[in-house]
């Protein structure tokens, strides 16, 4: 069974998503402090990353996994105004990268989890 | 016997015959007797004879030819009668023929002869009718006298000098022009003087230093035409009179037969019966005018008294002459001074020592008003205006002691007809050869006008300098010497130092207010650049004559002050530069709003940067909650709406359905916060805070932080809506930016009034960030999470109850944020 980490500062979004994954069948765990999702990444399939939190942010995580090596598939989130510019910014920088405005979380993340993990 | 001559003679007639014969022989003896007497006589006689018949010579007797120097009567028989008279006498001998031809006698007179060489000879002649060989003729008696003569003239002279010497000076003193007085002069030598010819020539420095014959008298028939006379050192100029003219020395030729200078003009002289000429030069300081020149036709004619004589008179000629020219000078200068004197614009006036009009030229008249004749009964203090006449007085009196030469005034007079007008005067004296004073010479000049003009300019003047004094911009002056010549009340106000105390001063007494030392500021410097003390000033620009500067000056009357200095160079009415005028503007104010606009100029920037973040952030802010409220909903389809899922959900929901509204509601009061007018009521501070604080608990409590809520009961008048809207705010930034720990809300009374107080144990703000933390859209970090509008809209709240908000880190604890509103609500 593949295990989903969830990175979101935001408790009740962190929250929702993580009974939204497992109401699909997936076991998954959220943490709201970006550092210690770092170090946990390890037992983790897929990571879903928020954007925009404090004292880290997903880009920051992002570079550190990069520094660490971790390679497992991450898609991002964000309630960012503008989610195209933002995801083709993304894509530019970290090709293959999959982002997910969040209010499209309810219909796009399922798909994506699915092809992702292929 | 008588009787025997008639017998004799009258044979051959009839009766008495004889006796008629006899008388008509006694009459040819006699006849006979008397021929040969009056042949006898002529043949011996040492008198000259000659008979003529008015044209030719038919007779000349042995003296005769002697005295011609003719060989015998064949050499002169048939010759022109004419030609043995000299030129000088035909005219003489001519007439006197004419006159014997209508039987007048000719008495005796003196010719001059010609003998057959050529010389003249002097004769006296006397004539009478004859019939000679059958035809009327003329018989001429004459003696040489020229020996006679010599001795006649040796006596005669004496008496000769004294009249010749009277009639000169005579003539100097009687003829009124050179030209006249020359000629006079060579009419006296000639006449009573006895000389054959006299003429005067002058010097001319022309190029060929020519001689220019001026008078003449006496024979000389075209003499002076033939000359060619000069006074240069050459061949035509070594005769008498040139050499007279260059030696300065009288020149004589003794015999003009044999002297070797004479020569070019010889025969011309001699022509004319000249033998011997003198040249006396008319001598003025060291300049020989020219000569009077003397013929005469006795060879070695001036012994040496008559040279003394002739040469006294030609002194007196040449004074004579000077005196013509002198009074020829003087008359053109006096017609040229009445000239200038009669037509010049500047007044003239020739003043008595008693102060009395003696002399007023047209100009004077016209500037005076008064005629000549009424300024000669006035004197200078008539016409003077009393309040110039005091400070004339002694000047002219210095003036007229010799104090100085000339007294120049501006002054005014009082005109005939009462005006007045001004007047540039220049009064100089005129004395006598000791010294005394004779006149004052006053020239004056009408300026009224531009008197008027300077009065104009004055008055202008006057009221620039009154329009400086109550300039706004502190202004000060400076002569060329750094002396201080205005100083107006502005620079009184700015600097402290009062006019009366800075005016004159110089050595940079203007500059201690400022830099408290006598260093050059900007109006020196206009005048001398000095790049050391230019670079002490801010924007220091030099642009043609005109300096503008800022500069700080740190103790400016006991506060700091930033100033803006303009310096221009200060002209006469003339154009002259006359010193420097500097205008000096406190913009400490300004310079402060500067800064303040500058400010405010960025913070637009970033507002219009922050506003274009603000959208992002505030879709973030909406979408969020957004989110979570779609993932449940789709959830939400596929549970058992009595499970306890479904009322989880439901709750997340709800609260983030909330969360949308809170913001909605924010950016709502943030647009429309002008407008919206507090509504103050009273309420208890400990219901307030525990229904904001409740909404919250659920969160701080997944976060593990202990929320608390406590403080006295206190009621308030306030806005109660806007209040919890800064307390929550204040709340929830605290559980959002603390990890761990606590979050407390306390509240109490103090002397002005009410605090409320959030404190947390969060990561607190950077030290830099402090300032901006009321800021609009401000938000310490980019991915920070919020809108960045809570505290700027909680801070412009809590002003606008007449409160304030501090916020307060402790290092390691975290923050605390405080609100201090009055107990009791203005009403504003």
């Amino acid at each position: 069974m593949k295990k989903i980490l969830i990175i979101e500062d935001e408790p009740d979004v962190a929250e929702s998503i993580k009974l939204f994954l497992e109401n699909e069948g997936y076991a998954a765990e959220f943490t709201l402090d970006p550092k210690e999702g770092v170090e946990k990444l390890k037992w983790f399939d897929l990571l879903l990353l928020d954007l925009i939190m404090p004292r880290m942010s997903g880009r920051e995580v992002l570079k550190e996994m990069k520094k660490r090596k971790i390679k497992i598939p991450v898609i991002v989130l964000s309630a960012v105004g503008l989610p195209m510019t933002v995801g083709e910014e993304l894509r530019r920088e970290y090709p293959g990268i999959v982002f997910i405005p969040k209010t499209e979380l309810y219909n796009q993340l399922i798909p994506a989890i699915k092809s992702v993990l292929k | 016997m008588k009787k025997r001559h008639v017998s004799r003679i009258d044979p051959v007639t009839t009766g008495k015959g004889i006796q008629d014969i006899s008388r008509i022989l006694q009459i040819q003896k006699a006849l006979k007797e008397s021929e040969s007497r009056y042949k006898a006589l002529v043949e011996t006689s040492p008198i000259g004879i000659v008979v003529h018949d008015g044209k030719r010579i038919r007779f000349a007797n042995p003296a005769a030819l002697r005295m011609i120097r003719a060989g015998s009567m064949k050499d002169v028989l048939g010759k022109k009668v004419m030609s043995l008279v000299h030129p000088s006498s035909r005219k003489l001998v001519a007439d006197r023929i004419a006159a014997q031809k209508k039987g007048q006698f000719a008495s005796p007179v003196a010719e001059t002869f010609v003998r057959l060489d050529g010389t003249p000879f002097e004769v006296e002649v006397s004539a009478a009718p004859i019939i000679f060989e059958a035809s009327r003729c003329m018989q001429v008696v004459f003696i040489d006298i020229t020996e006679r003569r010599k001795a006649e003239l040796a006596a005669w002279r004496g008496n000769r000098s004294v009249s010749l010497m009277m009639a000169c000076n005579e003539a100097i003193v009687r003829e009124n022009s050179e030209s006249s007085l020359l000629a006079a002069i060579c009419h006296i030598l000639t006449g009573r003087g006895g000389y054959l010819f006299a003429w005067v020539g002058y010097a001319v420095d022309d190029e060929r230093k020519s001689v220019r014959p001026m008078a003449q008298s006496g024979f000389n028939a075209g003499y002076l035409d033939a000359l060619r006379l000069t006074w240069a050192n050459k061949p035509l100029g070594r005769g008498p009179t040139g050499t007279a003219i260059r030696t300065k020395q009288l020149s004589i030729a003794k015999d003009i037969l044999t002297d070797k200078r004479f020569s070019p003009w010889r025969k011309e002289a001699l022509k004319r019966g000249y033998r011997s000429s003198i040249a006396l030069p008319l001598i003025s300081d060291t300049n020989a005018l020219g000569t009077i020149n003397i013929y005469s036709r006795i060879p070695d004619a001036f012994d040496k008294q008559e040279l003394d004589m002739l040469t006294e008179l030609a002194r007196n000629v040449t004074y004579g002459i000077m005196g013509h020219r002198n009074r020829e000078a003087l008359r053109q200068s006096e017609k040229r001074f009445r000239n200038v004197f009669q037509n010049s614009s500047i007044g003239m006036l020739l003043v008595r020592p008693d102060y009395r009009f003696i002399l007023a030229n047209p100009a004077a008249e016209r500037i005076l008003g008064y005629s000549e004749i009424e300024l000669k009964r006035l004197t200078f203090k008539d016409i003077t205006h009393p309040e110039d006449l005091v400070k004339d007085i002694p000047q002219v009196e210095r003036l007229s002691r010799g104090d100085f030469p000339v007294y120049r005034t501006e002054k005014r007079y009082i005109r005939k007809d009462g005006t007045v007008i001004w007047a540039s005067v220049s009064i100089s004296t005129m004395r006598d050869s000791d010294g005394s004073l004779m006149y004052f010479i006053a020239l004056i000049e009408d300026i009224s006008q531009r008197r008027e003009l300077e009065d104009r300019l004055r008055a202008s003047e006057k009221n620039l300098s009154e329009m400086i004094e109550f300039l706004p911009d502190a202004t000060f002056a400076l002569d060329l010497d750094g002396r201080i010549l205005l100083w107006n009340p502005a620079m009184e106000r700015m600097t402290g130092k009062k006019a009366k105390e800075m005016l004159r001063k110089g050595n940079r007494e203007y500059a201690i207010p400022f830099y408290k030392k006598r260093r050059p500021g900007i109006a020196e410097l206009l005048l001398a650049p000095d790049s050391r003390y230019e670079r002490k000033y801010v924007n220091f620009k030099r642009m043609k004559d005109t300096i503008t500067a800022e500069v700080f000056i740190p103790d400016l009357k006991g506060k700091d002050a930033y100033l803006w200095v303009i310096a221009k160079p200060l002209y006469s009415p003339e154009g002259r530069k006359v010193g420097v005028i500097e205008s000096i503007r406190d913009i400490t104010e300004f310079k402060a709003n500067q800064e303040e606009l500058v400010k405010q100029k960025e913070q637009v920037e970033v507002l219009s940067r922050l506003k274009e973040r603000f959208m992002a952030d505030l879709t973030h802010e909406l979408k969020t909650p957004l989110s979570v409220i779609l993932l449940h909903l789709n959830m939400f389809r596929k549970m058992d709406p009595e499970s306890k899922e479904a009322a989880h959900s439901y709750d997340l929901m709800w609260r983030n359905a909330r969360r949308i509204n809170l913001s909605i509601d924010q950016i709502m009061q943030l647009t429309k916060l002008d407008s919206i007018v507090a509504e103050y009521k009273r309420f208890s501070i400990t219901d307030m805070a525990k229904e904001v604080c409740s909404e919250y608990a659920p969160l701080a409590k997944s976060k593990g932080i202990d929320l608390k809520v406590g403080g006295p009961p206190i009621r308030i008048q306030s806005d109660r809506h806007f209040l919890a809207m800064v307390l929550n705010n204040l709340v929830s930034n605290a559980i959002k930016f603390t990890e761990k720990g606590a979050v407390g809300v306390t509240w109490k009374s103090s002397n002005s009034g009410f605090e409320i107080q959030v404190s947390d144990t969060g990561i607190g703000l950077l030290p830099e960030n402090r300032s901006k933390l009321f800021t609009m859209f401000f938000k310490e970090h980019h991915d920070a999470p919020g809108s960045g509008i809570g505290l700027a809209l909680s801070n412009e709240i809590v002003k606008r109850m007449g409160g304030r908000m501090e916020y307060r880190a402790v290092p390691g604890k975290g923050s605390v944020f405080r609100i201090v509103i009055p107990k009791e609500a203005k009403k504003t």
